[in-house]
């Protein structure tokens, strides 16, 4: 039985107690959605006394399923004002499954004191986080290993969510130990900071995998899945050889590879910081590529990358940091990319909020184009939480306002991911809708509108996206964030149904209850539709579900469209449902 | 002329191993042509840019196009 263990920073407590038994089948996003949902008023500050964070395991967690050990950060956004899942890769989720922890609920007002929550099968307890405060997420896993021992996993947040910056991640430590791995958007890390959390300490030393119901039935499903990832030629070569960063040439072939602001669709020097470019240099300075961000993982599109004398930078140099810190800002150096890279896991940014505020401030003056040096100096601003930090370490809209400029590219305040939704109109639907802010993940049209996977839709057009988008969320939120799964096994299951159905029968057969696709898709709606629930009642209206104006006035070169999905029919996508009752 | 360029892993599975070449125009050239010319098995290209969108093997270029062959890729 899988339990909930909660945790009071305000009496310094932690204890467990069941899953509510219609929560019994939630995993992930549906349970972190659920919770909170149930628990936080929609109208609490986000950073105040009366918000929670939430960190929920996959339904799979801690088996022998490939990828699933992704874990879920849900709270209320100090940055969207609305309900926030941002999930990661890493150790910490396929530990937490081992010891039979379905979520993580930190509540209460901690009143100046810091802790480390530790998580072992002997219990839970927080312990004091002082000594570790302030420190960045490199030294505080060092620190913790120290401390804890040198297997643990870790949960931490940076100085940037200590100061409680609305652009603040949480990291998860990867194999390796390295808190390279992080749940960026949104702010979450400015609620765990304002927890007084520094750390979890997740430690499953003496467990077992967790229990299969049917364990004939769930190898042969497992066996399935693992033999379409090995198949499909994205989740076996394109990814596997060149990471995430093999979208680079072609986004920016596409031209919809938003640059200097998202003011044009191709960057002229995108051989630099392409994939191909990462890949050679992993190969020729002893890093290393096709490198798994957890145990369980099959595909391996993460790297390790090394400066010109061998030496570790960074790993999971992905796609859309090298774009967020290169492409958008005119800086083609990708060796500083990495630098700003190991910046953003150290203090704990988002690297998507943090190119797209650098972009801001570029075009508000604060920096020149393409200054990679004068950026790398100004994350030391942040570190040490000067005035100058602060305006550039709240997202991309807080930028907008304090250097006055209007070219924000943002929806609900979170700032765009790596495809302009001029070029790519299904990702715009989905930036546009989802109950996340811009968001490319809870629904990613970009598969079928550029990569010829799940069929094809013409990315210019505005027909067809709308029920793309909609397919695509209902599906992600089910298949992949509820269940803990990554959602690269998506390239494979859109095009291979017996590796989609896999995934309803590996949690039958853990279970021991009988779920289909149909019901996976169902619960993905499910969890949608309490999100907006959520996120009418805080506030957010049909008005939140746009794009900002200058989409929909200037032309996107080098195809000169612009964003002409209209109103109704996005509120269509949300279908605004009245408020429903919620638990 | 005609700007080809080819990514990820097929200049490597290529006959000629060539990233980015120039083709004179001629009347009826298309993209399956191209492809040949590079000595690529069938199959290897996913994906056809022409100009920033989506064209097939029977695509016929012509003076001033831009042409991008991709193998399957994916990420995000």
């Amino acid at each position: 039985m899988r339990k909930i263990l909660r945790v009071d920073v305000g009496s310094g407590t932690a204890s467990f107690e069941d899953l509510p038994p219609d929560l019994v089948p939630y995993g992930g996003r549906a349970l972190t959605s659920t919770l909170i949902a149930r628990e936080v008023d929609p109208q609490a500050d986000a950073l105040g006394p009366d918000n929670k964070i939430v960190f929920a395991s996959g339904l799979l967690a801690g088996t022998t399923a490939p990828n699933s050990s992704r874990i879920s950060v849900g709270t209320k956004s100090p940055l969207t004002g609305g309900i926030k899942e941002a999930n990661s890769g890493g150790q910490a989720s396929g530990r937490l499954g081992r010891l039979g922890i379905a979520a993580i609920v930190v509540q209460g007002d901690p009143r100046g004191k810091k802790w480390v929550l530790h998580v072992s099968k002997d219990g839970a307890r927080l312990d004091d986080g002082a000594p570790y405060w302030g420190k960045g997420n490199y030294d505080t896993a060092d620190a913790l290993r120290e401390a804890y021992g040198p297997k643990v996993a870790t949960i931490q947040v940076g100085p940037a969510g200590e100061y409680g910056m609305r652009n603040s991640s949480v990291a998860t430590t990867d194999p390796e130990g390295r808190p390279a791995r992080h749940a960026g958007r949104g702010g979450v890390g400015a609620v765990m900071g304002a927890r007084g959390l520094k750390a979890i300490v997740v430690d499953d030393a003496g467990t077992q995998r967790p229990e299969i119901a049917d364990p004939e039935r769930f190898e042969k499903a497992r066996k399935t899945l693992v033999e379409g990832l090995k198949t499909h030629p994205v989740t076996s070569q394109g990814l596997t050889n060149f990471g995430t960063a093999i979208l680079v040439n072609i986004i920016n072939e596409a031209g919809a590879f938003p640059t200097h602001n998202f003011h044009q669709g191709r960057f002229d020097r995108a051989e630099a910081i392409s994939g191909e470019t990462v890949h050679q240099n992993c190969e020729d300075r002893g890093g290393r590529r096709s490198h798994g961000c957890m145990t369980s993982c099959v595909v391996h599109c993460s790297n390790v990358y090394n400066d010109e004398a061998g030496e570790y930078i960074t790993s999971g140099l992905e796609y859309e940091t090298i774009w967020a810190l290169g492409a958008n800002c005119d800086n083609s150096d990708i060796d500083a990319i990495a630098r700003m890279d190991r910046l953003c896991d150290d203090i704990g940014l988002d690297t998507i909020e943090m190119g797209d505020t650098f972009g801001v401030a570029m075009e508000g003056g604060l920096l020149p184009w393409g200054d990679a040096g004068r950026m790398i100096e100004l994350f030391e601003e942040i570190r040490a939480n000067t005035e100058l930090g602060q305006k550039i370490g709240n997202g991309c809209g807080h930028a907008g306002k304090v250097f006055g400029v209007t070219h924000v590219p943002s929806v609900k305040n979170q700032g765009m991911p790596a495809y302009d939704p001029r070029g790519i109109k299904g990702i715009g639907v989905t930036y546009a809708t989802s109950t996340m802010g811009a968001d490319h993940t809870s629904g990613y049209a970009v598969a079928t509108n550029v990569l010829g996977v799940g069929g094809s839709v013409d990315p210019l057009k505005a027909e067809g996206q709308c029920s793309l988008s909609q397919n695509l969320q209902e599906a992600t939120a089910g298949f992949f964030d509820s269940t803990g799964l990554c959602l690269f096994l998506a390239f494979a299951g859109l095009d291979q149904p017996a590796s989609l159905a896999s995934i309803p029968e590996m949690i039958s057969a853990m279970y021991g209850i009988e779920s289909s696709v149909a019901d996976v898709v169902a619960l993905g709606s499910k969890v949608l539709e309490v999100e907006r629930g959520f996120n009418r009642a805080a506030g957010l209206t049909e008005d939140d579900d746009r794009l900002p104006e200058f989409f929909g006035n200037e032309p996107l070169p080098p195809h000169n469209t612009v964003w002409d999905v209209p109103a109704e029919q996005l509120d269509q996508v949300c279908s605004w449902s009245p408020v429903i009752e919620l638990g | 002329m005609i700007d080809v360029r080819m990514f990820a892993t097929l200049p490597m599975r290529s006959a000629t191993g060539r990233k980015e070449f120039q083709l004179e125009p001629r009347a009826g050239l298309t993209v399956r042509d191209v492809i040949e010319g590079e000595g690529l098995a069938k199959g290897e290209v996913h994906i056809i840019m022409i100009n920033g969108q989506h064209g097939t093997l029977d695509s016929e270029l012509s003076d001033g196009d831009r042409v991008g062959l991709f193998p399957p890729v994916g990420g995000g």
